[in-house]
């Protein structure tokens, strides 16, 4: 709330900079502004000289879609969302109400895992360079994904309060 | 997955008393939906995304005048509202932080490539050719576009942002690193300068 009366200088300031629609003015001049365009003649043709702006720009069009490449990266990059992703994927291999073979083609994938591990040999070289090449993968990938970048994160949204 | 409706909603656990418009219901919804996505929910992503993904890189487009950029910083500031889901909290519109996060993104690279200018420019006097007195009204939008992607850089964010997005003067100067005088006095003279690039299409000069 403003202290005292707004003035039509005032008004006039605000209407050139927010338009005629007084809800998108700053809140706390929002009563005071209300009460001089009920009063004062010149307050509304102000405001009826800002609404030819605002009627024209309420008919900029609308904006074009998204891609849906850009959709799908941004579902698989929700948190879970790649995981989630493989699953749907199982499932609609197998639609309809037939749900079991996906587990069983992890079951079956999880022992051709076993089977094929148990039968080499373990070796310390082959291990370590294993974990190195593991390791300069995921710096690589954390290089590369616009989750690990450098830049900081956005303001919280307690930083922007409304 | 389907777009996010107000069954799949109730069948989350939504409440579809939330969709009512206040700002205070919005912030609730948006807050529910943000929640969600950090417990990994795929639709309250896709709802969100749905809502706001076309108009994020609308806005940006408007800042950068290109549409590729655009799409990498709405991408980029998606990404981030993904991370710092989990630790979100009501007090703000999930669009009025996207819309700041994807400006100063958008400001910062313009800036480092030299393609922003803080320099003020001399209010400029209409320089376009008469339309067609009976121009539709998808003429006059493209028009109206023209123009506002013809403003300076500072005035064209700062209009943006209040005109088209719906930010509060209190954000968007937040969201330029400007006071709100400044940003008042930025979006005046925007308005001055669409005012006379699209006098031509004023309601009085239409033929009734």
């Amino acid at each position: 709330m403003i202290a005292g009366p707004m003035t039509i200088e005032h008004f006039r300031r605000l209407a050139e900079a927010y338009g005629s629609d007084l809800s998108r003015w700053p809140a706390e001049t929002q009563a005071a502004a209300q009460i001089l365009r009920e009063l004062d003649g010149q307050a509304r043709a102000i405001l009826a000289e800002e609404a030819e702006l605002d009627m024209l720009v309420a008919l900029l069009p609308q904006p074009a879609a998204a891609p849906g490449i850009l959709v799908s990266k941004l579902l698989n990059a929700t948190p879970g969302g790649r995981s989630r992703g493989v699953l749907v994927w199982l499932a609609e291999l197998w639609p309809g109400e037939a749900r079991w073979p996906a587990p069983a083609f992890l079951s079956l994938a999880l022992a051709v895992g076993i089977l094929a591990g148990g039968n080499l040999p373990w070796n310390p070289l082959l291990a370590t360079t294993s974990a190195q090449a593991q390791t300069q993968t995921q710096t690589q990938t954390g290089d590369e994904d616009l989750l690990g970048s450098a830049l900081a994160l956005g303001p919280s949204s307690e930083d922007i309060v409304e | 997955m389907t777009m996010f409706d107000g069954t799949h909603r109730r069948e989350e656990g939504y409440d579809p008393a939330m969709t009512a418009g206040s700002a205070f219901d919005l912030r609730q919804r948006d807050a529910t939906l943000i929640r969600a996505v950090a417990d990994g929910d795929r639709a309250a992503a896709r709802s969100l995304i749905d809502t706001h993904l076309s108009a994020l890189i609308a806005h940006v487009e408007r800042l950068t005048r290109d549409r590729a950029e655009a799409e990498d910083i709405a991408q980029e500031s998606f990404l981030r509202l993904w991370r710092i889901a989990g630790d979100w909290t009501p007090r703000a519109k999930a669009r009025t932080w996207l819309t700041t996060v994807a400006s100063r993104l958008a400001i910062d690279r313009l800036r480092r490539a030299n393609r922003w200018s803080d320099a003020e420019v001399p209010e400029v006097e209409d320089i376009r050719p008469s339309p067609e007195a009976q121009a539709d009204a998808r003429e006059v939008g493209k028009a109206v576009e023209e123009a506002i992607t013809a403003l300076p850089d500072r005035q064209r964010a700062a209009f943006a942002l209040v005109h088209i997005d719906g930010l509060s003067g209190r954000d968007a100067a937040e969201s330029l690193g400007v006071s709100e005088e400044a940003l008042e006095s930025l979006l005046a003279r925007a308005r001055r300068s669409l005012r006379a690039r699209l006098a031509e299409y004023r309601m009085e000069e239409r033929p009734s």
